[in-house]
């Protein structure tokens, strides 16, 4: 395990570190910089404000300059928000989209596990018709109508909720709901396919012949095996759900981490681009390793070594 | 990553797509009455003292957004400029009717050259109760003109002696730059030139002053949270919620604190034209701008306004190239294009057909508006001349209709309403002159690429005032201008606005006048239309200030009845 762990570690700062060397690159090949406005900057201003934030030195300097600060951990200041640190920023942002976002997978994938296994018990009755219609319907219909739609019926309409912001659980509900929806239908739709392919493999019917009980194999033998292509996606679909949603924040005028993803790119703000970057990339590469090892618990057949 | 980006691109513009095609709803659905959640009990009230209840004095108002930087030497964005607006004060401030009136400066005089300007200041004070001095206003303005602050906006103080030298680092001594702190109470201005708008210049928010005790203390954080700057206008900052809120509490130290009668605006920073509608309806929001999609259902409110602002966009040609160049192929574009039905059509009617390059509202010769001076005019909408013009420029460049239309595209910028606003053009072009031009849109950044560069012919450009004098529209097009992306050059052009900047009274009015006529007559744009700001204003909000140019909106003598 300590050998497997510490092998993973090298090559996720070593993927790491790619990330970051073509990201930086890229960024800087986009047309611009960070100060480009309408209004034409005479250019001593520009160099001023260009030594100011460094982009005055060569590019290679800068990279270095920039690897150095996050050995650090210090993602520089936002080029765009004045003075504002990116790991306040991110710091801040994530709290938010953090919250919104496990609680969104929680119901997403709670629900859905249990829509799936009901489905896929019920096959070809009522239930199960309702599951299929139900995904299609999330799948298919994007978040931003499913937000509206719920922000229109039961904010404007009813009064029940508040139409936008972030703080109370009353400012949650629709929001959650909204992110929710799509992995409720996606991971109800998987879990069902994945049960009924288990429900006729050999070892059920092992199982079965040997005389355990229904519930028994159901807990243990369908469930755990159907629950395994879950288990991974849930990592990337966690990795995915917690920096934030730009569409569901946007309409719910909720402060979460989801803009600045695109955001930063549009204003050329290069340290946020960065930030943003190293930020998802750190998390994604985090679930993978936390999967992996979950892999190992859930199924015994992997071992990890 | 890229992938992650890329989809979100996708549904935002998918988002715009629903915003636009979910406008379509009947406009003569009855508009129900917004419930009240408090009407079911209203038995419970207690029926005492009805009247003589006063109301709350508080603004609900959306900023839009986080604002970037609240710092005033160094801020350029609109946001930010109405937050700073409200808790900051300049030697001027402008009276709601958009004249110049009294700031922190109770007085001044102007010497007869013009070039010295003498403020007397008022007893004032920040709103940690300290005095306001001239000293704050030269250290915020040599501040804003230090090389190492790099302010975007120092080019607005370049109006002031050797202050253009001292920013770009050719002079090292600020006392050489034309400020001068005669007494406490007394600032004295020398200017690089004479400028007759500098006195409205001196409500811009770069000019405001900063308390120099409260810079050096909070020193790189000056001005990132509620608590770490001192306010010499109107409100003072209660509490910044980053991306969330940020609200504005009457100040009780301002000099015309009695004026004041809002003791507070609750900001709020919502991005969604949708939901911030949603808020209006909800009485959430007693101020909303509307959008053009939600036009319809707001047009015949009695709450809706529309009023005119100081912004043109034009399409623009680029006067280097090959075919542009000629006189005759630019009229035949300009003719092929209707102006009025692009408003009609494109901008769902929100904004005025463009007779020039200056907005109509600003000011002109004789105290009267520029509109009303105005001496020429564009070439009207004219499908059968501009297709002849159009033939007879081919024939002079040498060069067919499908060459034509195989090296010329139109370059617009990124979005659904970019979209819908090239492809009026191409369409347009397309039935009157019989070429269909391509289409190239592309993020903001990579078009001031292209026009930087000069590698374009055709787009569609927008430029709003940043002061209330022609000027700041018409000395766009002089020859290498910082902002001349048509390359356009004219010496009988420059030599008006040489006029114009240095000349004083109706003689700089009747130059810029002039200078019209020119772009007129040259066209290297063509003005297009002025587009117009659109509220709904809760009839219970009194006295919202609005202006054409800078800040937009005033709360100084805002109150709710």
């Amino acid at each position: 395990m300590l050998k497997y762990t510490t092998k993973r570690l090298g090559i996720a700062i070593f993927t790491l570190l790619i990330i970051i060397t073509i990201t930086f690159f890229l960024m800087n090949a986009i047309p611009g910089d960070p100060f480009q406005q309408s209004r034409r900057i005479p250019p001593e201003i520009l160099e001023n404000m260009k030594a100011k934030y460094g982009l005055d030195k060569p590019l290679i300097v800068q990279y270095f300059k920039y690897l150095g600060n996050i050995l650090q951990g210090d993602l520089g200041d936002s080029m765009y928000y004045r003075g504002r640190s990116v790991n306040t920023i991110l710091a801040d942002s994530f709290a938010v989209s953090g919250k919104l976002g496990l609680m969104s997978i929680t119901v997403g994938a709670g629900l859905g596990i249990f829509f799936g296994i009901v489905a896929a018990l019920n096959r070809n009755k009522f239930f199960d018709y309702f599951v299929i219609v139900l995904a299609v319907i999330g799948v298919s219909v994007p978040n931003f109508v499913i937000a509206t739609t719920l922000q229109y019926l039961f904010a404007s309409k009813l009064g029940w909720f508040p139409v936008s912001r972030w703080g109370t659980w009353q400012q949650a509900v629709l929001p959650v709901t909204a992110l929710g929806f799509a992995y409720i239908a996606y991971i109800a739709r998987m879990m069902r396919t994945s049960m009924l392919d288990v429900i006729n493999q050999d070892y059920i019917k092992t199982a079965k012949a040997k005389g355990l009980s229904g519930t028994q194999i159901l807990w243990k033998h369908t469930i755990r095996n159907a629950i395994l292509p879950i288990v991974t996606i849930l990592g990337v679909a966690v990795a995915g759900i917690v920096v934030g949603s730009l569409v569901i924040e946007n309409i719910f005028g909720i402060p979460g981490m989801g803009k600045y993803f695109v955001q930063s790119i549009k204003q050329n703000d290069y340290t946020m681009i960065m930030g943003t970057t190293i930020f998802y990339a750190v998390l994604l590469i985090a679930m993978m390793f936390i999967i992996d090892v979950l892999y190992g618990i859930v199924d015994p057949r992997i071992r990890l070594d | 990553m890229k992938r992650r980006i890329l989809a979100l691109l996708l549904v935002m513009s998918l988002v715009f797509t629903l915003a636009l095609t979910g406008c379509s709803q009947p406009a003569d659905e009855p508009e129900e009455p917004a419930e009240e959640p408090g009407e079911e009990e209203p038995a419970e009230e207690p029926e005492e003292e009805p009247a003589e209840e006063p109301v709350e004095q508080v603004l609900t108002f959306n900023w839009n957004s986080e604002p970037p930087d609240l710092d005033p030497q160094t801020t350029t964005d609109q946001v930010s400029f109405w937050i700073i607006n409200a808790v900051m004060e300049g030697l001027v401030r402008l009276d709601p009717d958009g004249s110049v009136g009294e700031g922190l400066a109770e007085s001044w005089d102007i010497s007869e050259d013009g070039l010295e300007y003498t403020f007397n200041l008022r007893d004032a004070n920040w709103s940690d109760g300290t005095p306001v001095t001239a000293e704050d206003f030269a250290f915020a303005w040599l501040r804003v003109l230090n090389p190492d602050t790099a302010a975007q906006y120092a080019y607005q103080l370049y109006h002031i002696k050797n202050a253009e030298a001292y920013n770009s680092g050719e002079l090292t001594d600020p006392s050489e730059v034309g400020i001068e702190v005669v007494d406490e109470k007394t600032l004295k201005v020398t200017l690089e030139r004479e400028t007759p708008f500098f006195l409205s210049l001196m409500s811009f928010i770069t000019y405001v002053p900063a308390q120099k005790a409260a810079v050096e203390e909070f020193g790189e954080d000056y001005a990132l949270e509620a608590d770490q700057m001192v306010y010499s206008g109107p409100f003072v900052i209660e509490e910044w919620a980053h991306e969330d809120s940020l609200i504005l509490a009457k100040n009780p130290e301002y000099w015309d604190a009695d004026t004041v009668k809002l003791e507070r605006i609750e900001g709020v920073m919502i991005t969604e034209n949708n939901t911030r509608m949603q808020m209006y309806d909800n009485g959430e929001l007693d101020i909303a701008v509307v959008p053009a999609e939600f036009l319809d259902r707001y047009i015949d409110d009695p709450n809706y306004v529309s009023q005119s602002q100081a912004v043109t966009w034009y399409l623009q040609y680029n006067m280097e190239d090959e075919w542009f160049s000629n006189h005759k192929m630019r009229e035949a574009f300009a003719l092929a294009t209707d102006a009025q039905t692009y408003v009609d059509v494109v901008q769902n009617g929100l904004g005025v057909v463009a007779e020039g390059h200056t907005p109509p509202t600003m000011t002109g010769a004789g105290g009267k508006s520029f509109g009303e001076t105005r001496t020429s005019e564009l070439p009207g909408y004219d499908p059968e001349k501009a297709t002849q013009l159009f033939e007879e420029a081919l024939e002079e460049l040498g060069v067919t209709k499908e060459e034509f239309e195989e090296t010329v595209t139109i370059v617009a910028g990124e979005g659904d309403t970019w979209s819908k606003i090239a492809q009026f053009f191409q369409s347009q072009w397309k039935d009157t002159l019989g070429v269909e031009l391509f289409i190239e849109q592309m993020s903001f950044a990579m078009r001031l690429d292209r026009y930087n560069t000069g590698t374009y012919q055709i787009t569609y450009a927008g430029w709003g005032g940043d002061y209330n004098d022609p000027l700041t529209f018409m000395d766009m097009w002089v020859t290498d201008g910082g902002n001349n992306d048509a390359y356009y050059s004219n010496p009988e052009y420059d030599e008006n606005i040489q006029t114009a900047l240095t000349g004083s009274g109706d003689e700089r009015y009747e130059a810029m006048a002039e200078a019209e006529a020119i772009i007129a007559e040259d066209l290297p744009i063509y003005p297009m239309y002025h587009p117009t700001r659109n509220l709904v204003i809760d009839p219970k909000v009194k006295g919202l200030a609005t202006y054409p140019v800078g800040a937009d909106y005033d709360f100084k003598w805002t109150y709710i009845e």
